[in-house]
């Protein structure tokens, strides 16, 4: 800096110093005339000296010290020289130091207590420590070999030079897996647990007091501050409150932190930070600072997160690179964490130090149970937890599982009776039933792809035994059975699902009387499987009964009304939409939504349920916009009560997207569906169903840009992936099959589309029956394919059946009806019989005009459709407004170059070109070629 | 080495031989060294090393006791000022070095626990913004020494400059605004 402008910038400083804060702008602008940066400088300054009033006040002594004991390096102590400092602790300074005389030659550590802590706390403390350590003797703790005292009266401990890596290092250079971590961090449990029993505690193990050798071995250093447990005259009481100054504090226990007394389990606590760093990457706090004060607030007061929940905790680093360090994907670590792991780590971080491991011993022992998949500590020994257990262990043995499950279930089914007949617990049978439905979940081909047959063998058999089992505890049989029939369902064996659910429901209207909520809850089950075979008008009945009793027994605010009155709400609006029904679906909604409110409040996750409900109708009626505005709702409230992370609101977010692409919001639509893509396939791996949907959705999102190719192969995954989960008649192949197609058909390859066409047809059919919209559709769409190969009769009599199967099943007015106008019109069209399209696509274009937004797309082809038509018949005058709209609208959605708005301005080209000759040309008499 | 050598020394760098003030500078090192180290061994529960009280004692020592004719004792304190920061400043180079290197030097449980040093400036930075401001207003540079470095009060060093107290604080708040605002700037401070 210049002198000069120095001086001018300290002394406006100066002046604006001596007057008040208010006054020093004002004197500024005056003082400054204009200089900007002379002013910005004082400024700063002005701010520095608000802000930095504390600044330079105390040099911290320490500094001083540490910076003094540096010159220790290249000195000697004893036989030993000093090779180079290695580190410095809080007791003092660590040198790597080497023996040489003629005997022989062997580096140690040597540990150098630091001048400024020759208190007498310090000193002795260190002393003790000489003691204790003399005493330890384990492979995983370092050796202590000798200890004595400078010639300025400082002691020093002479100890074996661990060569090794802090223990989160070591583990992470070397990719350790969860299970090679798992068996490291025994070894330290057992090495603490030595100390323990010698009396000793540790009080600051952290990664770096934690060295691994190459060999793979722990070794556990700086036992430094360590206090004795046993009473000892000479200054123990005084050690008891010391720990805090000198410990790490993320690693600190409640009680540490709070000065309380500590003992071994304040050790646990240490471990289990540990444990869960090295499981998951991250500490079990969210530390939203580095000053120490918070650091020591959160861990009294804040929950320790679940490794599974912290692992996705924002990065750095990503849950990715944590999971790469583990060997593994985040969704596969998430799953591994989950249970056991996080209750462990859960339970060795307990605030109150009696409810933690009693021992570092019983915390490794837990761990060594985790891995033979025993029963763990960490997790209240419930029935439903030790059975789960049961079947891990075995799930591996492929064939021996379907046996082990069996017996499983058998064995829940008898506790659940035994303990009925004891002391009539309905709870307890609860808990073994949803431990059922948990266990064949599991069995779920969407979780373990490889074992579905023997899953299936597993449902089979476990339903016949069950019901041999059970026979002389009919409320037992029906839960189970109902337990087994809603697996089936869950995995499309609605043929196997039909009679336990049908057999549940008739011995609970024996057992429990037609009017009760078993009775309810099985009906409910039994709709859910009618849906699934598309018996609309039976799922109805079911759900009808089934709200009548809730009605009855649980009155009419009750939440569990709410989700049924949804449930038959769907239903219904399954059936069809027509005008004449929707007005009862979005009463059933509407009812659902004020008691979901009553019972909720605005923000709950029945209500954000309702509202989507009210967004799908919306949407199945063609009203996108309104479907739109539901969704971003019910999202809105989603989002607020589950986070971000839950795969739920993804779910939701993917219909968001479908309803877009129905707006013509295509862009949009697509950006939806890669955000859901991403997500998902973090929260759920790749292979899960809501991937696949909204991978389908980004497909159809990519399809409706016609961007054919890129469509095409990402639904050809879609089909793949489809066939491959759900056998190859599943409704969600067809769909994946009219994708494709319908992408082939975009690039001309009707070959090759029609059969895949003609495929789904067969399988909707068979599954809805004739009159569905969803059978309808592909006949649209068979009728497009053929149109492209101009057998025009077959493709105009299937356009009209589509379009009679949509006018009745969902109103005259909507969207569907106009897409198969526009067929219908376009096959008249390209026979160039102008006058017989006309009629079609301007009541397409009404329906349209009525039913969609001003710039959707569709209405623009409406227009362009219909403008073709009357140029056909030599009405320029009319179609040229038309063109104009629908180009605007093309130009906004598909962007300036698109094939469409090529054909769209060569029509207005030649309208004008023809307008031009007939100035020219007056007099002559109107003459126009429509080709 | 015989605190009459120091003593020698200090006579010929008070009576202008720079070469005298460059051999004694490892000497009054070391003393500065013992001197902490003693004082922390009597300081037994707060054992925090005051750099004032260092000071202080090794000129008693070097220049009271010795009897010797110091002419100025602010030059002595300046001089023992400076020395300190030299001490600090090169340890806290060498760990920052080791810090930039990747070296997984061990957090040391005091300094982790420790408020006081996890507040402190960074010395190496502080360092090169205080070089600045001797370039332009020595004056105020030699205050934040003695007051920073040398742990003298605002009295001492308006007594050892010859000024005011008022003159002395004034310009401390002004050296350290600007300093601050210079370690505030720099991104690679931790202050």
């Amino acid at each position: 800096m210049d002198p000069e402008r120095w001086r001018d910038v300290d002394r406006l400083f100066e002046e604006a110093l001596d007057r008040p804060p208010a006054e020093r702008p004002a004197f500024l602008a005056v003082a400054c005339a204009g200089d900007t940066a002379l002013r910005r400088q004082v400024e700063r300054l002005l701010a520095a000296d608000q802000d930095g009033s504390r600044f330079l006040a105390d040099m911290p002594g320490e500094l001083l010290e540490l910076a003094l004991d540096d010159r220790e390096e290249g000195g000697r102590l004893g036989p030993y020289r000093l090779v180079r400092k290695i580190g410095s602790g809080g007791m003092g300074t660590v040198y790597l130091a080497r023996r040489e005389d003629e005997h022989y030659q062997r580096d140690v550590a040597i540990k150098v207590l630091r001048s400024g802590l020759a208190s007498t706390e310090s000193y002795h403390r260190f002393i003790a420590e000489r003691q204790i350590l003399a005493r330890l003797e384990h492979p995983n703790i370092a050796r202590l070999y000798d200890g004595g005292s400078t010639e300025d009266g400082r002691p020093y401990l002479i100890m074996e030079l661990i060569d090794g890596l802090p223990v989160d290092q070591y583990c992470d250079r070397h990719r350790l897996t969860v299970d090679q971590r798992l068996a490291l961090f025994q070894k330290i449990c057992a090495a603490v647990q030595h100390a323990h029993q010698n009396l000793l505690v540790h009080r600051d193990l952290k990664p770096a007091n934690i060295l691994v050798t190459p060999e793979g071995e722990p070794k556990l250093l700086d036992f430094g501050i360590a206090k004795r447990l046993a009473p000892e005259p000479d200054g123990a009481v005084q050690q008891t409150r010391t720990g805090l100054r000198m410990m790490t504090p993320s690693y600190a226990s409640p009680e540490q932190v709070r000065g309380d007394a500590i003992t071994t389990a304040s050790d646990v606590y240490s471990l289990g930070v540990l444990l869960a760093e090295l499981l998951a990457g991250r500490t079990p706090f969210l530390a939203t600072t580095d000053v120490p004060y918070e650091i020591e607030r959160a861990i009294c007061e804040q929950e320790a997160e679940r490794p599974s929940i912290a692992l996705f905790r924002h990065g750095p680093p990503s849950a990715e690179d944590i999971a790469q360090a583990r060997k593994t994907r985040p969704q596969t670590l998430r799953h591994r964490l989950q249970g056991d792991l996080d209750n462990i780590v859960l339970m060795a971080l307990r605030k109150e130090a009696r409810r933690r491991y009693g021992s570092a011993a019983a915390l490794g022992r837990d761990l060594e149970k985790h891995l033979q998949d025993l029963p763990v500590m960490a997790r209240p020994d419930t029935l439903r937890y030790r059975t789960r257990k049961l079947l891990r262990r075995h799930r591996t043995a492929a064939s021996a599982t379907a046996v082990v499950i069996v017996l499983m279930a058998v064995f829940v089914a008898s506790l659940v009776a035994q303990g009925r007949q004891l002391a009539q617990e309905r709870d307890k049978a609860r808990y073994a039933l949803s431990f059922l439905v948990d266990t064949f979940k599991q069995a779920d081909p969407y979780h373990t792809q490889g074992e579905r047959l023997t899953a299936r063998e597993i449902l089979d058999q476990g339903a016949g035994r069950i019901s041999r089992q059970l026979s002389g505890q009919p409320d037992v049989e029906a839960a189970m059975m109902d337990a087994i029939g809603e697996v089936n369902l869950g995995l499309g064996r609605y043929d196997e699902a039909e009679p336990l659910l049908k057999r549940s429901l008739a011995l609970r209207r024996r057992i429990f009387g037609p009017h009760s909520l078993e009775v309810a809850e099985s009906l409910e089950h039994l709709a859910g499987l009618r849906n699934e075979r598309s018996d609309r008008a039976g799922a109805e009945a079911h759900l009808r009964e089934a709200l009548a009793i809730r009605r009855r027994r649980q009155g009419d605010g009750d939440l569990a009304v709410a989700t049924t009155l949804n449930a038959l709400g769907r239903t219904l609006a399954d059936k069809g939409v027509s005008p004449a029904a929707a007005p009862e679906i979005a009463a059933l909604h509407q009812e659902a939504l004020a008691i979901a409110r009553g019972v909720e409040g605005p923000g709950g996750l029945t209500v954000a349920d309702t509202l989507l409900a009210l967004a799908d109708l919306r949407r199945a009626q063609g009203d996108y916009a309104g479907a739109e505005h539901l969704f971003q709702e019910g999202l809105a409230v989603e989002q607020k009560a589950l986070g971000d992370r839950d795969p739920r609101l993804w779910r939701d977010r993917s219909r968001l997207g479908d309803t877009l692409i129905e707006a013509g919001k295509f862009k949009e639509a697509e950006a939806v569906f890669r955000q859901c893509l991403e997500v998902q396939r973090k929260l759920l791996g790749r292979e899960h169903p809501d991937v696949a949907s909204a991978l389908g959705g980004l497909a159809a999102a990519i399809h409706v840009q016609t961007r054919y190719a890129e469509a095409e192969t990402l639904e050809r995954e879609m089909l793949a992936l489809a066939r491959s989960q759900y056998g190859p008649t599943h409704w969600r192949v067809a769909t994946a099959m009219c994708d494709l197609a319908a992408s082939l058909t975009g690039q001309s390859r009707i070959d090759e589309a029609i059969p895949l066409y003609q495929d789904a047809l067969k399988i909707r059919r068979r599954a809805l029956g004739e009159k569905h919209w969803q059978v309808a559709q592909i006949l649209l769409f068979l009728a497009e394919a053929y149109r492209h190969e101009k057998k025009y009769s077959k493709a105009l009599g299937l356009a009209r059946q589509a379009r009679d199967v949509f006018a009745a099943g969902e109103g005259p007015d909507h969207p569907y009806v106009a897409h198969a106008l526009r067929e219908i019109g376009r096959n008249y069209l390209e026979q160039s019989r102008f006058a017989e399209a006309e009629p079609f696509l301007r009541r397409c274009l009404d329906i349209r005009q009525k039913k969609l937004e001003p710039h959707h797309p569709d209405l623009a082809k409406a227009q362009l459709s219909l403008a073709k038509c009357l140029i056909g018949q030599g009405r320029d005058i009319e179609a040229e407004p038309l063109l104009r709209a629908a180009r605007t609208t093309f130009i906004a959605v598909y962007g300036p170059s698109h094939e469409i708005l090529g054909q769209t301005d060569t029509l207005l080209a030649e309208i004008e070109s023809r307008r031009d000759k007939t100035k020219v040309a007056t007099g002559r008499s109107n003459r126009l070629d429509p080709r | 080495m015989s605190e009459e050598t120091i003593t020698q020394l200090l006579t010929k760098w008070s009576s202008g031989d720079e070469e005298a003030a460059e051999r004694v500078l490892p000497l009054i090192y070391e003393e500065l060294r013992r001197i902490a180290s003693r004082q922390l061994r009597r300081e037994r529960e707060a054992h925090t090393l005051q750099a004032t009280a260092i000071v202080h004692e090794a000129y008693m020592r070097l220049v009271g006791q010795a009897g010797l004719e110091w002419p100025s004792r602010s030059h002595f304190f300046a001089f023992s000022a400076h020395l300190i920061r030299r001490i600090l400043v090169d340890h806290a180079r060498r760990r920052n070095r080791a810090k930039r290197g990747g070296l997984s030097e061990k957090i040391t449980l005091l300094e982790m626990a420790d408020p006081a040093v996890e507040k402190s400036p960074d010395l190496e930075a502080l360092d090169e913004a205080l070089a600045g401001l001797e370039k332009v207003d020595p004056r105020k540079a030699t205050i934040v020494e003695l007051k920073f470095f040398g742990g003298l009060t605002l009295d001492e060093i308006a007594g050892q400059l010859g000024v005011s107290v008022e003159t002395v604080s004034r310009e401390w708040r002004r050296a350290r605004a600007w300093l601050y605002s210079r370690l505030q700037t720099n991104p690679m401070n931790g202050a």
